[in-house]
């Protein structure tokens, strides 16, 4: 009983640790392949991230503590300076 | 096996497992970009940077004679530019930014043939050497204190919307945030060039000439500097005041035992809501030397050749102010905005009053803006792509005149479509001898014009947009007969359509 527990629990721990290939069964559709979509190493572009953390900061302190919400509001700062840097002409 | 053994061996692979699986040591690599295309019709647009000069030629495409001056020719043009931005980012504290500019225009050139790099590669088999690097600088928060820190090739705005410098340069930025202030210190390194003669800032420029400008033959000997120190406090929610001193300091023309140039800044600003609209402005006041400069002499006062003049040092002392607004009106946006440059009766004599900007170092692009105007015409505009980077006032010293401008707006958001609309007018603070747009003031006015622009755009996906856009400036009596011909220049137009995508 012993010995047949260590391999089920290897096995499990080795399969948790690898997401990437865990992704998609062999029914599923691969939707980041098809259509760049649910791909799980995927960065947001710029006006999506604007859009999720304008979404984030709304849910206010019922989600979030005053100093996530500080941290939110940076990220947003950060992110729209980056699409200012990027449209703007300047040092051109 | 037994079973301490085996309790071991979970453990062994366990701990394995979880030292494969911390995300928190990967490096996340995110890709950023805003490609841009701009379809152009313009006799004001030209494919070229710098404050466009209204003497512009009617030539004929048949025998390349100038047929009419003053009435420059139709040009229509396809342009490009993408921005791409890779950021390695390690975690939430560590990141390195890089950003990288492919400018061309459709047809231009390509394999390099006509010896230029950057700005080109739209010619027929492309195959163009043309990446320029923007930026490059490592941005990091240190551990346990309120401390950010910008170190390297970076893109800096200043707080008074941009007049004094927004754009890249080599230097460091360290920013402290505390509960409701912020604080900054920054050091820029514009200028150390070898052998190559570096400007002062954009007054200064009409008095240089290669002659005079010293030859820095040693790393860091001759060089120009800014330096800024500010910081901001937020009074509460709707109001936020900030103070800085910024100044420029330039040694270039140290070894000609001519003085230097230090420029001093000090300003206040301040921004909050009132109700549905909310409002910023500022005050900056300069004063300093600038080192150096061709003066015309007691013997010579109106000296025309650099021969004839001193070189001596002026004293500056000037000032800028802003005052701008915005509204939720209707179904949109109302937005104004007022902008006053001091400038000055004469920049030849000892003392000077015209607002000292400052240039790249080939003193012929600016290294300021104000874009919180929207104009397309008047000042520079936040979409010039490529070679485009054309304004009626490109430098906002403008040649020792100075500036007195307001422009008012409305964005009409409609569904997935806008509208966005602005007039402006814009006239010298004070007239001087200097030209501007290639000629000299002829009329009675100091009126340089009267804007009218709209852009009409639709967003095809949350990150595409396209849109039209249309601007007209009617001239102002300050150009009532001033063309080389003693004839009124036409007056400036132009017509975008424009397809912006922004990942």
């Amino acid at each position: 009983m012993r010995a047949a527990a260590f391999p089920v629990l290897a096995s499990f721990l080795v399969a948790a640790t690898v997401p990437a290939f865990a992704q998609t069964s062999q029914n599923q559709r691969d939707e980041c392949l098809l259509t760049s979509r649910n791909c799980m190493d995927q960065v947001d572009d710029l006006q999506k991230r604007v859009h999720k953390l304008n979404r984030e900061l709304k849910k206010g302190t019922r989600a979030y503590s005053p100093d996530e919400l500080k941290k939110l509001q940076q990220k947003l700062r950060e992110t729209n300076e980056q699409l200012r840097r990027l449209e703007e002409s300047g040092g051109s | 096996m037994s079973l301490k053994k085996q309790i071991l061996a979970v453990a062994a692979v366990g701990a394995l497992s979880a030292a494969t699986a911390v995300p928190a040591m990967a490096l996340e690599n995110e890709f950023h970009g805003n490609f841009r295309v701009r379809g152009i019709l313009s006799n004001f647009d030209d494919g070229g940077a710098g404050a466009v000069n209204l003497n512009g030629t009617n030539i004929s495409q048949a025998t390349g004679a100038v047929v009419k001056t003053g009435e420059p020719n139709t040009n229509t043009y396809i342009e490009q530019r993408l921005r791409l931005m890779y950021i390695a980012k390690a975690n939430d504290n560590l990141k390195l930014v890089t950003h990288f500019e492919f400018d061309s225009r459709f047809g231009d050139n390509s394999y390099n043939s006509n010896n230029s790099f950057r700005n080109n590669g739209g010619g027929v088999g492309a195959d163009q050497t043309n990446l320029e690097t923007k930026n490059i600088y490592l941005d990091f928060n240190l551990p346990s204190t309120p401390m950010n820190f910008k170190v390297g090739v970076q893109g800096f705005t200043d707080a008074y919307k941009g007049i004094i410098f927004n754009n890249d340069a080599a230097g460091v930025v360290a920013t402290a945030k505390l509960q409701n202030a912020t604080i900054n210190a920054s050091f820029f390194r514009f200028d150390d060039a070898i052998t190559v003669p570096a400007n002062l800032t954009g007054a200064a420029s009409g008095y240089l000439d290669a002659a005079a400008v010293g030859t820095n033959t040693q790393v860091g000997n001759l060089t120009r500097d800014f330096y800024n120190i500010g910081g901001k406090y937020n009074v509460s929610k709707d109001l936020s005041v900030g103070a800085d001193y910024y100044a420029l300091y330039s040694d270039v023309l140290k070894n000609l035992a001519t003085p230097r140039t230090l420029i001093n800044y000090v300003g206040a600003n301040a921004a909050g809501n009132v109700g549905p609209a909310s409002w910023s402005g500022f005050f900056l006041y300069q004063f300093g030397e600038l080192g150096g400069n061709f003066v015309n002499s007691a013997a010579n006062p109106d000296a025309a050749s650099l021969a004839a003049r001193q070189i001596k040092r002026q004293s500056v002392s000037a000032f800028a102010a802003n005052l701008a607004g915005k509204c939720q009106a209707g179904p949109g946006t109302a937005r104004i905005t007022a902008l006053y440059i001091s400038g000055s009766q004469g920049t030849g004599g000892d003392k000077r009053t015209d607002f000292q900007t400052i240039d790249e170092r080939g003193a012929t692009t600016a290294g300021h803006t104000f874009f919180e105007s929207n104009s397309m015409l008047f000042f520079r505009h936040p979409q010039a792509t490529a070679g485009t980077d054309r304004a009626l006032v490109f430098d906002l010293n403008n040649s020792g005149k100075g500036i007195i401008t307001a422009f008012a707006g409305y964005d009409l958001p409609l569904g997935k479509a806008f509208v966005n609309t602005n007039v402006g007018i814009g006239a010298v603070a004070k007239d001087n001898k200097n030209q501007i747009n290639g000629m000299s003031k002829s009329g009675d006015s100091n009126i340089l014009g009267y804007e009218g622009n709209v852009e009409v755009g639709y967003k095809v996906f949350d990150n595409l947009t396209t849109s039209l856009q249309g601007a007209y400036l009617v001239l102002g009596d300050f150009y009532k007969d001033a063309a080389a011909n003693g004839k009124t220049p036409d007056n400036p137009y132009t017509a975008r359509v424009v397809v912006n995508y922004v990942f």
